[in-house]
């Protein structure tokens, strides 16, 4: 593991021989304990950084500064999180939120001069090439293909469309046409856990995945505060993304079919009439058939308390992931993380939001395709909204669309 | 918990104050480390070391002595492997297996004095009040109704009955035709996590069950050994038990609904014509829909390396239990498993052999419905046989049929 890079994204895929018995088996280290005091029990609920330095191994590939839009800094506040003020490739040109108050703060958070009232307004300043979308997911569409139409490279908040199969693929054409970069900023994707999985499925380490399972459980007694009330009442499986990563993410593959149940909650907000969703769900289960024709288990719930996790694990025909690899793989690549810039934090959600960024930076200057693209976005996202279709028809199997 | 128990049935309900904070949370040690993917045993089999695990002291119902018959000495030797022959109120009057030698260490082990070269033979002996049935699976559902209709108890191993939803309508008719009792021997139900989500289920400490998931992942290589092949190439979800019974076995209910998805597999024994029951499947991951209107994945899979394990979860709308309760409900009740009779031991699948006998027993002598009776061994064993036709449907919807007493 101490291999000297020089292409961090080359040397991921090559193997590194590891000696002894029972190296098969590369243990994450237990972190991020969800729900108060205690920790998890369920495996697969733990990451943190295996690296001791995340910037050690960096090269840096340019020299060139990007010029960056950063739009929204509501309850998450993740306008500020990512860490684009600290990449030494980033250069933050301007700053936006509707309310001024929450304009002002992150101009001041992203050491930021200039500010504009909205995305409309800052997707017109010619100077900036790249835009980061941080506003209420109903909106992420319209905004993303707002600023590819002003020509400017797009990243987004997950969800990358919020219940609408129609608004996705309108952002899927606007993306062809433009040419420009399109990422998502799925965090499962860069947790320590998931990232490993990728790069052992991409080896050979699982064979095809027969069954994988994720999970986004977040039980809160009233919905977290959000821009219009867009969380109130919404249906669980519009929100998919961090747990479908635990296959999408991991295979690049996709989701053909859907069974899910739902539990009609008998939380207030989910009483007839009490949400603008018509929802009466805040658990829905989904079995999925994968394209390689397995099977995975994705969970959303938010009205069951106790144990509250992003995680998932894989089961394959060589080998499986729960918190580490066990299977007939001997040799395993490199399972790290790559590197950060120096002064660029790991972050929030398992470490993962500087790597994301950093993901976005690169792929704009390398001119190569972002990590979670266009494709993977939707069908990380789309296969939920057909999901909650197949809750409110009590299971009914239901086709997924391709991307 | 120090509590003197009268009875241990009913303090087992009954809610002990826990003072201080934070004791909503009330931990059970990690059961079973399955480390690498290499073993022949079945997974869960492990024998516990003899810690007396709970601070309870079994009191004796009765001085009777039951007297038992038992049939089935195969690879697991499950008929000497849950202590009747240890039992203080059991005398083991007799022994079979079809196998001579299999017979003869059978009665070596339990030291038992008479054999029979058969389970017709042996139910034929009028001096036996109960039987336990450890046959291979296909043969459970005709041997205890064999053991019925010859007035005897019967106790059997999982599953109840075989891929068969025809067997399992007659052996509930002839359980309730008998008005004898009738247990399924599932281990999961005794193990410590499930145990103590039983208690916490009936004192209210989850409210409804939103959504709960068992898995029973066993890789190997070859099947393991089976009484004329039994278990080659078998439809993982007609052993479903182990799984099962963390819903069923936690609230008494049942699963009315599935959708399960199968993927062929890459084994020998799975390719077609390569077994006896057309089945293609190694893995078969089912969701349910439950009778309290939640859901439940119930997983098996025998072609995935790594992880192997038993083991299962709970959500409901008061809290969760992943090995350990955290939650709404901060008085929560005793959640240590049953004393155990002196000389019994705990024994394998994580302690919980020596408490099914105990149970079983204790059923006859006390003259009430047993743990897992025929009702709660049948909606935990045709689940999973009607998963597998909905697998080998792709996944379409089907209905479950119900069992209720």
């Amino acid at each position: 593991m101490n291999k000297e890079r020089t292409n961090q994204l080359s040397s991921r895929r090559k193997f590194i021989s590891m000696a002894g018995t029972g190296a098969a088996a590369m243990a994450m280290t237990p972190g991020f304990a969800f729900s108060g005091a205690h920790q998890s029990a369920i495996e697969g609920a733990r990451d943190t950084l295996i690296q001791q330095d995340p910037s050690k191994g960096w090269v840096p590939v340019s020299d060139r500064k990007i010029r960056v839009g950063i739009v929204g800094y509501g309850h998450s506040r993740f306008g500020a999180s990512f860490g684009f003020q600290n990449h030494p490739n980033v250069e933050i040109v301007a700053v936006s939120d509707l309310l001024p108050d929450r304009c002002a703060e992150l101009a001041k958070v992203t050491n930021c001069k200039k500010t504009y009232p909205s995305l409309e307004e800052l997707v017109k300043d010619k100077s900036i090439e790249a835009v980061f979308v941080a506003t209420d997911p109903p909106n992420h569409p319209k905004h993303c293909i707002e600023v590819l139409k002003h020509g400017k490279h797009a990243a987004t908040a997950v969800p990358v469309t919020y219940g609408s199969i129609e608004e996705g693929e309108q952002l899927l054409e606007e993306v062809k046409r433009s040419g420009l970069k399109f990422m998502m900023f799925e965090t499962s994707c860069f947790r320590a856990d998931l990232y490993a999985m990728r790069l052992i499925y991409e080896v050979g380490g699982f064979g095809k995945i027969v069954y994988s399972e994720g999970e986004y459980y977040h039980y809160g007694e009233k919905p977290l505060p959000s821009y219009n009330g867009w969380r109130n009442g919404s249906p669980p499986q519009w929100y998919p993304t961090h747990s479908n990563a635990y296959y999408i993410g991991v295979t690049g593959g996709t989701y053909t079919e859907v069974s899910c149940y739902g539990m009609k909650s008998d939380r207030e907000i989910y009483k007839p009439g009490n949400n603008r969703y018509n929802n009466i769900f805040s658990t829905e289960i989904a079995l999925f058939r994968t394209s390689e024709g397995g099977m995975s288990r994705m969970a959303r719930s938010g009205d069951t308390p106790g144990f509250g996790a992003e995680a998932g694990r894989v089961r394959g025909q060589k080998g499986s992931f729960y918190g580490k690899y066990e299977g007939l793989e001997k040799n395993l690549p490199d399972l790290n993380r790559p590197p950060l810039p120096p002064g660029v934090p790991p972050g929030g959600h398992g470490g993962s939001h500087g790597p994301l960024m950093n993901e976005f930076v690169l792929s704009i200057i390398q001119d190569r395709k972002p990590l979670v693209d266009i494709v993977a976005s939707l069908n990380m996202t789309v296969p939920g909204i057909v999901a909650h279709q197949s809750a409110m028809k009590d299971g009914e199997l239901m086709k997924i669309p391709q991307y | 918990m120090n509590k003197k128990e009268n009875s241990k049935l009913s303090s087992r309900r009954k809610f002990i104050g826990m003072a201080g904070a934070g004791i909503a949370t009330m931990s059970i040690a990690p059961r079973i480390a399955f480390g690498a993917t290499k073993h022949d045993m079945i997974t869960g089999f492990d024998k516990v070391p003899e810690i007396q695990d709970t601070p309870k002291v079994w009191v004796p119902v009765s001085d009777r002595k039951i007297r038992v018959g038992l049939v089935g000495y195969g690879y697991s030797r499950f008929s000497a492997a849950f202590g009747f022959q240890d039992h203080p109120n059991v005398e083991v009057v007799a022994v079979s297996d079809i196998i001579p030698e299999r017979c003869a260490a059978l009665a070596k082990a339990t030291r038992c004095n008479k054999t029979y070269p058969s389970l017709e033979e042996l139910v034929k002996d009028k001096s036996i009040e109960a039987v336990m049935i450890s046959t291979d699976p296909p043969g459970h559902a005709k041997h205890c109704i064999d053991a019925l209709r010859h007035g005897k108890h019967v106790a059997v191993n999982v599953p109840a009955v075989y891929g068969s939803l025809e067997d399992a309508d007659k052996l509930f008719e002839e359980v309730k035709k008998s008005g004898l009792k009738y247990m399924m021997f599932e281990t999961s139900c005794y193990y410590e996590d499930l145990y103590a989500m039983r208690q916490i289920y009936k004192a209210g400490g989850f409210g409804k069950v939103v959504y709960s998931e068992g898995e029973y992942w066993h890789y190997s290589e070859k099947p393991l050994p089976s009484y004329n092949g039994w278990r080659e190439g078998g439809p993982p979800q007609w052993y479903c038990t182990h799984s099962d019974a963390y819903y069923i076995g936690v609230t008494d209910g049942s699963f009315t609904e599935v959708s399960c998805m199968g993927m062929p597999s890459i084994k020998e024994i799975h390719q077609p014509g390569k077994n006896r029951y057309n089945n293609p499947f190694s893995t078969e991951i089912s969701l349910y829909r439950t009778i309290e209107g939640g859901m439940s994945r119930m997983a098996r899979s025998g072609d995935t390396p790594g992880h192997d394990r038993v083991v299962g979860r709970i959500r409901g709308l008061k809290g969760s239990f992943y090995e350990k309760y955290e939650g709404l409900e901060k008085n929560l009740p005793d959640l240590t498993r049953p004393p155990l009779p002196p000389g019994v031991e705990a024994g394998g699948h994580s302690g919980s052999h020596g408490r099914l006998t105990d149970e079983f027993v204790s059923s006859i002598l006390q003259d009430r419905k047993p743990l897992v009776d025929i009702a709660t061994a049948l909606n935990m064993t045709v689940g999973g046989i009607v998963a597998h036709q909905s697998a080998l449907k792709d996944g379409e919807l089907m209905k479950i049929p119900q069992y209720k007493l």
